[in-house]
């Protein structure tokens, strides 16, 4: 590890935390229907003229099932638009030339992909997508899958915030609302920024260019054009990061310069990861009336994304034995003559070990699912950061809107261990928890755990689940844990060696993005509506403290005891043994 | 495939739009039969996705309804 690594690190994290407080305080605003200067005038006549094309009263407020139940169609919708655009676009307008219609079972997978934030893909999106697919497919449901995303969080925080009613606000109000206000502006703003940057935005076809130096195969054609992939990129990369959707223009995601050209444009994309993450916690905290629980919720991200970073950095920077016992030299601090340093399979000379180990880390904690290297290459213990931060649940910083939801289920949880403890009825920000609180909350963290391991049963039980994975024992078991576990995470990165684009992967993870998805999000909203039926119970001395910094040590605590006893055991198949098998 | 009353609305309204056109040129590429119009009647695989993902939808809808009486 090197200091100009970690120097990069902090630099990254210290914009991401400057950030939190001014766009939280402004999202407050927006999710609470206040005036927001300069925005309004602009933006207002849009959004009334969205809600009297769809003939809906903004005013009307829904109860969490009337809220579910729109949301839910809504995705149904988009699904079923998205799977029809992908089946016809061979026959739509526009380029590049030569893209048909996509097979039924990857745009089932795709489609719900996209629907559900989740953004894997098993495809190549420069020789798969036509441009109108990628441009009002994709994009389109990368702004309201994370606009869903953040409605939701935000029905969860009126539901501690409000008291003795059943009305948590308007699906369509707030998702309008989040990607008008919010998602809208700050990603036309980056999307400008990443075109100066040189991300290409265009629509004319792909680009035959002369190689610089032809090349000959091994069966004597010499080989002297090259075909350039090109495309509406920036306005895709934007959203991508902002809602961490994370799907990429090019198969190669943000590890290809024209979709990441400059050290500035990585560092702007590794801060658009987590930046509405980051800032909905202080946007929580000001719907609630008390912004020290916004702080104490970001703390706790902050401290296991720190500690994550640090265990990933560790060993890429140590390198791989093998590679050492042959006499390269894999120390950063070596020389000229040194290569970057640590394990560089798989990653862009670029970048090197510290920026990829941070990006690793970061599009895992956060649900995005954009790379800049390949996880697949990492060492066994580095490599398996990013699965774990995925299987903790995503809450760390965790998806727009879904990491946060879910993050408070964990802060649920942990009061309710403490109130154990201490003999009391538990309480968070004044509501009583209690038995419907506590079956929903299991659901939540339960119902993840359960599909990525059954999941993961099946891939490996099968011929179909095995003939995927390009490594043969522990690797390759970790391969298809990765897939199974970045499916239901909705994150959708993957561990490249996986040839996924086969008709039991697009079904079988299909199947468990929904799962992942929906099925966190309505047990989320049931205990929406419980909360906001709730009277405030005043703090008493007996009342846990949930601001301060034992709070904080009880949540980290308890998001890592869960994840630790949920996966150890899968974990221990796949990285450990590979690592003890590398004799690391 | 080609037979069952969505099959044939959707055949029909598919019909319909290429009368129009400029739509034609949308959809079909000229052939003379309007391939968005075969591939929804013609592909079981594609009635099959569809029915399963608004299936799992519905689940999805009796799950809320077992949710509210727990």
């Amino acid at each position: 590890m090197t200091a100009q690594g970690w120097l990069q690190i902090v630099l990254f994290l210290g914009v991401v935390l400057l950030l939190v407080r001014p766009l939280g305080a402004y999202m407050a605003r927006v999710f609470e229907g206040k005036r927001i200067f300069g925005m309004d005038r602009a933006l207002r006549p849009v959004e009334n003229l969205v809600y009297k094309l769809g003939g809906i009263d903004p005013k009307s407020e829904m109860t969490w099932k009337r809220y579910a139940a729109s949301a839910l169609a809504f995705s149904l919708a988009g699904f079923l638009l998205l799977y029809l655009l992908q089946r016809v676009q061979g026959w739509l307008p526009g380029g590049p030339d030569g893209v048909g219609n996509v097979r039924p079972d990857l745009a089932f997978n795709t489609a719900v992909s996209f629907v559900t934030n989740t953004n894997w893909q098993a495809y190549a999106g420069e020789s798969t997508m036509k441009y109108v697919t990628q441009m009002i497919g994709l994009t389109v449901q990368n702004f309201v899958s994370a606009g869903a995303g953040i409605a939701v969080v935000i029905a969860l925080i009126r539901g501690f915030a409000r008291r003795t009613t059943d009305k948590l606000g308007n699906f369509w109000v707030d998702m309008t609302r989040a990607v008008l206000y919010v998602l809208l502006p700050l990603s036309m703003i980056l999307a400008i920024v990443m075109v100066s940057q040189g991300v290409v935005q265009t629509l004319e076809p792909s680009q035959q260019v002369q190689m610089a130096q032809p090349y000959v195969t091994s069966d004597g054609q010499t080989i002297t054009s090259q075909t350039i992939a090109v495309g509406p990129v920036a306005s895709q990369l934007a959203i991508k990061q902002l809602g961490t959707n994370g799907g990429g223009f090019f198969n190669a995601n943000s590890a290809h310069p024209f979709e990441n050209p400059t050290p500035l444009s990585g560092f702007l994309q590794l801060v658009a990861i987590l930046l509405i993450p980051a800032a909905l916690c202080y946007t929580f905290g000001r719907m609630v009336g008390n912004t020290r629980q916004g702080w104490v919720v970001l703390a706790t991200m902050t401290i296991i994304l720190v500690s994550m970073i640090a265990v990933a950095y560790h060993f890429e920077a140590q390198g791989v034995p093998k590679v050492a016992e042959l006499g390269v030299n894999v120390d950063a601090s070596g020389g000229a003559a040194a290569q970057a340093g640590g394990n560089m399979e798989g990653k862009e000379v670029r970048f090197g070990v510290a920026d990829s180990s941070a990006w690793a880390v970061a599009t895992t904690a956060a649900s995005n699912g954009s790379v800049n290297s390949m996880h697949d290459s990492y060492t066994p213990l580095g490599g398996m950061v990013p699965l774990v931060m995925i299987q903790l649940g995503e809450v760390v910083f965790g998806g727009v809107g879904s990491g946060l939801y879910v993050m408070l289920v964990f802060a649920i949880v942990a009061v309710f261990i403490a109130g154990l403890m201490v003999g009391r009825t538990p309480e968070y920000l004044g509501k009583k928890i209690e038995t419907y609180e506590m079956k929903m909350a299991s659901l939540i963290i339960l119902v993840p755990v359960i599909a990525i391991l059954v999941g993961t049963m099946v891939g490996v039980a099968t011929g179909a689940g095995r003939s995927g994975a390009a490594n043969p024992g522990a690797h390759g078991f970790s391969e298809i844990l990765y897939a199974f576990t970045s499916a239901v995470g909705n994150n959708g990165s993957a561990f490249a060696g996986l040839s996924a684009n086969t008709t039991f992967y697009n079904l079988a993870l299909g199947v468990c993005m929904l799962i992942g998805r929906f099925w966190i999000m309505v047990p989320t909203l049931a205990l929406a509506g419980s909360l906001a039926k709730k009277k405030h119970t005043p703090e008493s001395v007996g009342t846990l403290r949930t601001d301060g910094p034992m709070f904080i040590g009880l949540l980290v605590v308890v998001v890592i005891v869960v994840g630790a006893l949920s996966f150890l055991p899968a974990l221990a198949l796949g990285p450990v043994v590979e690592q003890l098998a590398m004799g690391g | 495939m080609e037979s069952g009353g969505i099959a044939t609305g959707v055949r029909a309204f598919a019909e319909s739009l290429q009368a129009h056109g400029p739509i034609q040129h949308f959809f079909d590429g000229g052939s003379g039969y309007l391939k968005v119009a075969r591939i929804l009647t013609g592909s079981a695989v594609d009635a099959i996705v569809i029915v399963v993902a608004t299936f799992f939808f519905a689940l999805t809808w009796g799950l809320m309804l077992v949710l509210q009486r727990l």
